[in-house]
């Protein structure tokens, strides 16, 4: 098996993740791109951990703390989501320009 | 051949579902592929014997992240929201900027391409090995993740409440 | 007590702002004041000249403050007093106080009463300062004070037209002269440094200050003495300064005005002796002036107007007395002749106040009705035409015998002649007035002897008439006044002298009365016959045309170059300027407007344009924001790896 392919796999799911936080209008959506571009990460710590260094795990304890950094993102992301909502009524991102210059 | 057939599998539905997160219409539904996609994606780390990660990655992230999400999606969403497009006006440009990481990405790939001609044999019971180092060499940085999640759960909590002076 | 000397300019100075704003509060509309003021500053004047004829007072005093410098100049304000000083002092103060005395009744109910008081005072005042100064530029200055207060007290009258002209003429005319002064002080202060009559004595003494510059600083000072002093050919403003009230034209004819002059040339006389040709000019000048005003004295009906060519007349003496005799003799009959004169005109006053006319053939026989007045009226004539022993009579042989002595002739002779001419017109005014018949019988019957305020004036002033030549001639006057003009070229007989004026006098004395009392022969006829000879001497020798005459060209040459100024300086070089300016600026407002403007309007545009350019970035989503994060890290990363 080429190790190629789980780079590229890596790749694309960051690639799609990219799009998807950048062109989705709906903020949970935005948080769900984000979440597949922390996978495409791990998936790349894990697949270089096993190409590079396969007779020690750090790779697989770092992708541990950037899950548990992930899961923390999110749980913190979706308390906005629930807060902003509060606020606007609404979940679509280009209602919160409060930043607008 | 088993691997790499699975391996097929895995990667195409996993795609196939990401792509189906950033596109599809109603979140519910989007919440559900994510789920789907990130099952995938355990079974790669699966195969590339990482085990423990394997578990991890259905635990967190398939039984808790994307069902939050799924919550989260019910709390807040309405059924009208479902028929709007689900994408702005900046989504050419968005897949143009993607497919440039994805081509840069592949650029990475075609220079080192030599290096990854094969992957080297799994290691035995990664999970101990794992569990080793985060007892042990990474013991500290375990401790301060678990503060992080604790103030992100005390966050979280917080502003899901709402910080009107009422409601506390 | 000659320390106190400069109260003696300063009260009568600081009474004319107390009189002329505080009147209403001062008892007598302030007249008190002015004359409370006069008679301390006579009774020191006074003292100080006793004390100097007979007691041992030290002179020259000189006292000095400094005043203000300019570069390595340091002008001071002095005081100096010397025997001629003080006698001009005392002359001035008596004269002026008696003066306001006399005006007390003369003014009375007069609308500008309290202003009169004030400007006499202001008059004195600046008369004392110039007397007193030790320092050409503070005479000046009181020289043009005295301008000014002759223009308001000549005009002080001004709603007659009459009186306001002549007050007008009076300063233009001064003026005039004054023009001479101030270039003559210029060029003495560029020629020695300084102003100080002093210091500059000691140069001239010394040989520091050139001989030729000496003449010519002499000769521009006594331009201002021609103004101010009636000599020919600026006498005109004179006779016309009788439209003033009579007191002001006894002042200005006795002790100030015109006094300043001769006063002028006997003070800075050592400029004139340096050349003898600066002291024949002004003896020829003082000879002709004293012929030709006697001559046009013999023919007005204005009493006023008789005295006052008289008084041109006897200034002709005191400068030719100054010319041909030095100070001593000019400035001797200068204070005699204060006496007299002053007198003269306060008993005209006291005429005038009874009979309501200057016209003498509208007076006559007023002897009966004013015998005080008469009497010392007469006193002043006698004094006048130098009869023995009046002061007159001392005063006029010491110029007469000084011209006499100097060789000089044609001065000698006009002044023989002046001294008769001088007699007959007094003694037709005497005699028209005072005695013969009263033509004008209601003006004679409603004539009464003036109030005792007038004729005590009358009667001191005629005292010193009689007294003064006879106390101060000889030695007396000769230690107050040393000066004295050495080199007579001919020895010549006081004596003769005495006689042959004495004779001449009573010559003059002898036709007028022929004329006029005993009508020997009939004078309208006279005067018919020799009409144009009397009309020429009336109209003043032309004197008044030829000034005339020379004001209408200046005004038309002043036109002309008005024309010249207008048309072609204003109209072609400024104009003109103006037009090239006009193009110029609108070729540079036509740069500034297009290239100028444009280009600061571009940059202002571009600014504009890239500020929407960028500002359309910050859309305010964040997740344009995020496309932007995205794409710098692909360029990184696209660096990084190609290049």
């Amino acid at each position: 098996m080429n190790p190629i392919a789980y780079f590229l796999v890596s790749g694309a799911l960051l690639a799609i993740g990219i799009f998807g936080a950048v062109a989705r209008r709906n903020i949970i959506s935005v948080l769900m791109a984000i979440e597949l571009m922390f996978n495409a990460a791990n998936l790349n710590l894990i697949a270089a951990n096993r190409l590079l260094y396969p007779d020690t795990a750090a790779g697989q304890t770092l992708a541990i703390f950037s899950i548990t950094i992930a899961a923390a993102e999110a749980v913190v992301g979706l308390a906005l989501v629930l807060a902003i909502y509060r606020k606007f009524d609404n979940v679509f991102v280009e209602k919160f320009n409060l930043l607008k210059g | 051949m088993l691997t790499q057939v699975l391996f097929c599998f895995l990667a195409a539905t996993a795609v196939a579902s990401a792509i189906g997160v950033v596109v599809v219409r109603n979140v519910v539904h989007g919440a559900l592929l994510l789920g789907l996609c990130l099952t995938m994606v355990g079974g790669l780390y699966g195969i590339l014997g990482a085990d423990f990660l394997f578990g991890a990655q259905i635990l967190i992230y398939v039984g808790a992240i994307a069902i939050l999400f799924l919550f989260v999606v019910l709390l807040s969403g309405r059924r009208a929201e479902f028929a709007e497009k689900p994408l702005n006006a900046m989504a050419p440009q968005a897949a143009l900027a993607a497919f440039l990481i994805f081509a840069l990405v592949g650029g990475i790939l075609a220079q080192v391409r030599e290096a990854l001609h094969s992957l080297p044999p799994a290691a035995a019971a990664t999970t101990s090995s794992v569990g080793d180092l985060i007892l042990g060499r990474y013991a500290i940085a375990v401790e301060v993740l678990g503060l992080i999640l604790l103030v992100a759960l005390v966050g979280a909590t917080l502003m899901a409440r709402g910080l009107d002076k009422e409601r506390v | 007590m000659l320390e106190y000397s400069p109260l003696l300019f300063l009260l009568p100075l600081l009474a004319f702002p107390a009189i002329l704003f505080g009147w209403r509060w001062l008892p007598s509309k302030g007249a008190s004041l002015g004359i409370a003021v006069m008679g301390a500053c006579l009774l020191w004047s006074a003292a100080a000249l006793t004390s100097a004829i007979f007691a041992d007072l030290i002179l020259p005093y000189d006292w000095t403050v400094s005043w203000f410098q300019f570069g390595i100049y340091d002008v001071a304000l002095g005081v100096h007093l010397d025997g001629m000083t003080l006698c001009m002092l005392f002359v001035v103060t008596l004269v002026s106080f008696l003066v306001q005395l006399y005006s007390l009744s003369y003014m009375h109910g007069d609308p500008r009463f309290h202003r009169y008081y004030a400007f006499i005072s202001l008059f004195t005042a600046s008369m004392i300062g110039l007397v007193m100064a030790e320092n050409l530029l503070l005479l000046f200055m009181c020289w043009e004070i005295m301008g000014l207060c002759s223009y308001f007290l000549i005009g002080f009258w001004f709603e007659k037209p009459e009186a306001a002209q002549a007050g007008r003429k009076a300063f233009i005319t001064t003026k005039l002269g004054d023009l001479g002064l101030t270039a003559g002080l210029l060029l003495i202060f560029t020629t020695a440094g300084t102003f100080s009559l002093n210091s500059l004595q000691e140069m001239v003494k010394l040989g520091y200050f050139p001989a030729e510059t000496a003449f010519w600083a002499a000769l521009l000072l006594f331009c201002g003495a021609i103004g101010k002093s009636a000599q020919v050919p600026l006498f005109i403003w004179l006779p016309d300064a009788m439209e003033g009230p009579t007191p002001v034209s006894a002042l200005i004819h006795a002790a100030t005005m015109v006094a300043a002059g001769v006063f002028l040339v006997a003070r800075t006389f050592f400029f004139f002796e340096v050349d003898p040709a600066a002291l024949h000019i002004i003896a020829y000048f003082g000879a002709i002036t004293a012929f030709l005003a006697a001559l046009m004295g013999t023919v007005p009906e204005d009493i006023k107007r008789v005295l006052a060519f008289s008084t041109i007349s006897q200034l002709g003496y005191m400068i030719a007395g100054l010319g041909v005799g030095g100070p001593q003799v000019g400035m001797f009959h200068l204070t005699t002749h204060a006496m007299f004169k002053a007198l003269l005109f306060l008993g005209a006053g006291s005429v005038i106040h009874a009979v309501h006319t200057n016209d003498i053939w509208k007076m006559g026989a007023l002897s009966v009705k004013m015998p005080v007045t008469f009497i010392t009226f007469s006193i002043g004539v006698l004094a006048l035409c130098g009869i023995f022993p009046l002061s007159g009579f001392y005063s006029k042989d010491e110029i007469l015998h000084a011209a006499a002595a100097s060789g000089q002739w044609p001065v000698a002779a006009l002044l023989f002649i002046t001294a008769g001419l001088t007699a007959y017109y007094m003694t037709r005014v005497l005699v028209l007035v005072f005695l013969g018949d009263a033509r004008d019988r209601e003006r004679y019957g409603h004539a009464h002897e003036s109030p005792g305020v007038m004729t005590a004036p009358l009667v001191i002033l005629a005292v010193f008439s009689v007294f003064l030549g006879f106390l101060l001639h000889g030695k007396t006057w000769g230690g107050l006044v040393p000066v004295k003009l050495e080199g007579h070229h001919h020895e010549i007989s006081v004596l003769i002298v005495a006689l042959a004026s004495s004779a001449i006098a009573f010559t003059g004395i002898f036709v007028a009365w022929a004329v006029y009392r005993k009508r020997v022969v009939d004078y309208e006829e006279l005067r018919l016959k020799f009409s144009p000879v009397w009309s020429f001497l009336y109209q003043r020798m032309g004197f008044e045309h030829f000034w005339l005459f020379w004001a209408a060209a200046s005004y038309r040459f002043s036109a002309f170059l008005a024309w010249v100024d207008y048309h072609i300086l204003d109209q072609g070089l400024v104009d003109g300027w103006a037009v090239v300016t006009n193009l110029l600026s609108r070729a540079g407002g036509w740069f500034d407007r297009v290239v100028v403007d444009n280009l600061v309007d571009f940059w202002g545009w571009l600014t504009a344009r890239s500020g929407q350019l960028v500002r359309g970035t910050v859309s305010g989503f964040v997740q344009s924001y995020l496309l932007y994060l995205i794409l710098g890290v692909g360029l990184i990363l696209a660096l990084r790896l190609y290049f």
